[in-house]
């Protein structure tokens, strides 16, 4: 089930809410607690098995595997070896849960280009949602290891923290640290509960509206492969699925940071206007924070960060950025694209630290925004040849044409769509003055909102094309 | 052993049993994409006389998929907007891919049938006697007149 669907929107969310709201336990406080927590959880097993009717076995055995690692560890609390076996037997399992069903058969095309072999590739499908999953559980026990959280006790605010629909399927990736307070006692407010509904409307209006569009327009211009395309074209391809990414996965951030506002939580924001970051390391701190943070916390930071001399430093970038692009997909392009940052990061950190900052701001912007539009260009792609392939044709390396009528044709199609989405990803709205009388400026939002909410409707009536391009990952 | 080591372990090995299960039958076909259509259509099972083998764009119009998602495509369809004959097969690259892309032909199909009601008879029949296969990391979808045929050939293909 995706939130940009009618089931969803009409049936699923109005009856959870319902059944969320209904004060079954309203003379106790702490059982009412329990009674939403339990009516989630259910709700996110639902949502999760509506899509995946097998895997959610999975999911459920690794929920019971880690509930009982938590215990375990928390039990073992002055054993530091005993806590250390048991964390490192549940990062391992994980691990390999992740490994097997999203790289096994990378791993045995790799093998069987490499060697000639004909070893057959396995039927398994990926988990939706798998990556994200694992990262949230693997945050739960490193935590609980550390110390800084205590294990929980109650399965199912566990399995709720784990399954928690608005977030499952393609984050924010929510560190059990973040949510562990908000599991017992969260508030509900009208007001909280309203902005969450208008954020989650902003949301689909940035996936519905926007990124489907362009989605659509991205797909067109490249439909016929990127033979005889014009420099101009191929860079307006690249920049509408720079738009894409940008409104499709900040559109399901946004879903998901709404509906969980409605369930009075809180999470982390997960964009912050990354195009107009000045620089890669800028991009990175706004761009999936919840990724970066946990690489951060989990990878980096374990590995010595940057407190042991520059070698080590360098690489342990080179080892975060890897697992990065590997985390998105297990193909090649993923790697170079990952790569691709690393290197980057890298030369900003070291040979170009003194220069970057001397370069004017405007210039470090426009530099930034062509080296993300690159990066996108190995990862929209299927392949590191098809990738070289576009690239050849935007930088003119393929003996095309720099611009031609078909440039002009894709541009009255999507070049208006291309300014709005440009003026929203630069931060242009946010500056929108609001009104100071309070019930106006509700008033206007829900207007507003209202207007953007029937325009989605209109929209996924008649609209089929309607992929989240984050849901494979 | 503590009670929460004891469970962790029991959730370890059934979940080692179900990867067995869900992995140990009808594995992913290692022939090629055009191996198996070339099977169908060198047998003249599926006839593709006045047909055209499309390019991955003409497939991507289409259905508005992009061919670089799968692992390969092989389609044949007609230039004349009445002859409804096609064939599809696609190797996928993930068994994930194969719901969502059964959706996209069942809706096409169904909405081409809509286009026929009505005024081609003959066109509509064919089209609803379509023949629509997911299997062994492969689908397969045909509209002709020996659609069944061509589903056992399919099947026999991988």
């Amino acid at each position: 089930m995706v939130f940009s669907s009618a089931v969803f929107l009409f049936a699923f969310l109005p009856a959870v809410l319902l059944l969320y709201f209904l004060p079954l336990c309203f003379w106790n406080r702490r059982l009412e607690d329990h009674r939403k927590n339990l009516v989630l959880c259910a709700a996110s097993l639902i949502f999760y098995a509506w899509g995946e009717p097998v895997y959610i076995i999975l999911m459920l055995l690794s929920i019971g595997f880690n509930f009982n690692i938590g215990l375990d560890i928390e039990r073992c609390a002055d054993d530091s070896k005993a806590k250390k076996r048991i964390l490192m037997a549940a990062v391992v399992f994980d691990l390999m849960l992740l490994g097997f069903f999203k790289y096994s058969n990378f791993l045995i095309g790799n093998v069987n280009s490499l060697l000639s072999a004909d070893i057959p590739l396995l039927k398994v499908s990926l988990p939706v949602g798998i990556s994200f999953y694992t990262f949230q559980i693997l945050s739960y026990v490193v935590d609980v290891y550390r110390g800084q959280v205590k294990a929980q006790h109650n399965i199912i605010s566990f399995a709720m923290y784990i399954s928690m629909f608005p977030q499952l399927i393609a984050g924010p990736i929510v560190q059990y640290s973040d949510i562990e307070k908000q599991l017992f006692g969260r508030r509900h407010t009208p007001e909280k509960f309203l902005d969450g509904v208008f954020v989650f409307i902003r949301g689909l209006g940035k996936k519905v509206i926007f990124a489907n569009a362009i989605g659509a327009a991205h797909t067109e211009i490249l439909s016929g492969g990127t033979e005889g395309l014009s420099a101009a074209t191929a860079w307006l391809a690249a920049i509408c699925y720079t738009m894409q990414i940008y409104f499709d996965f900040g559109g399901y951030s946004d879903m998901a940071i709404g509906l969980g506002r409605m369930f009075g939580f809180e999470f982390m924001q997960n964009f912050n206007l990354p195009y107009t970051a000045t620089s890669i390391k800028d991009f990175w701190k706004r761009w999936h924070i919840s990724l970066s943070g946990w690489f951060r916390d989990y990878v980096y930071i374990p590995l010595g960060g940057s407190r042991r001399g520059t070698g080590r430093t360098i690489l342990n970038l080179a080892i975060v950025w890897s697992l990065t692009g590997l985390w998105h997909g297990a193909a090649w392009n993923f790697v170079a694209w990952g790569a691709f940052y690393g290197i980057l990061l890298i030369l900003e950190k070291y040979p170009l630290a003194g220069i970057v900052p001397k370069i004017p701001v405007w210039v470090r912007h426009i530099t930034t925004m062509i080296i993300v539009i690159i990066g996108w260009v190995f990862f929209s792609c299927e392949s590191i040849g098809d990738a070289f392939d576009l690239l050849g044709s935007m930088f003119l390396l393929k003996g095309n044409a720099a611009l031609d009528s078909q440039w002009m044709y894709y541009f009255r199609g999507c070049g208006f769509s291309l300014l709005l989405m440009s003026l929203s990803a630069f931060g242009a709205f946010a500056g929108v003055p609001k009104p100071r009388n309070k019930y106006i400026g509700i008033l206007c939002s829900v207007c507003v909102y209202g207007a953007i909410m029937t325009l989605c409707v209109i929209s996924l009536v008649s609209d089929t094309y309607n992929p989240f391009l984050y849901f494979r990952f | 052993m503590n009670k929460p080591r004891i469970m962790a372990i029991i959730c370890a090995a059934l979940t080692l049993v179900f990867v067995f299960f869900v992995t140990r039958d009808d594995p992913v076909s290692s022939r090629t994409v055009e191996e198996v259509a070339g099977q169908l259509t060198q047998s003249k099972t599926f006839d593709t006389t006045g047909l055209t083998l499309r390019s991955g764009g003409e497939f991507k119009k289409t259905f508005l998929l992009s061919a670089g998602d799968y692992d390969g495509i092989v389609y044949y369809s007609a230039d004349s907007i009445m002859d409804v004959r096609e064939l599809l097969v696609i190797r996928l690259k993930d068994e994930a891919q194969a719901e969502p892309l059964v959706e996209v032909i069942k809706k096409r199909i169904e909405d081409k049938i809509t286009l026929f009601n009505g005024y081609a008879p003959e066109e509509e029949a064919l089209l609803g006697s379509y023949v629509l296969e997911s299997s062994r990391g492969f689908v397969m979808f045909a509209v002709c007149a020996n659609a069944d045929k061509v589903l056992e050939e399919f099947k026999g293909a991988l």
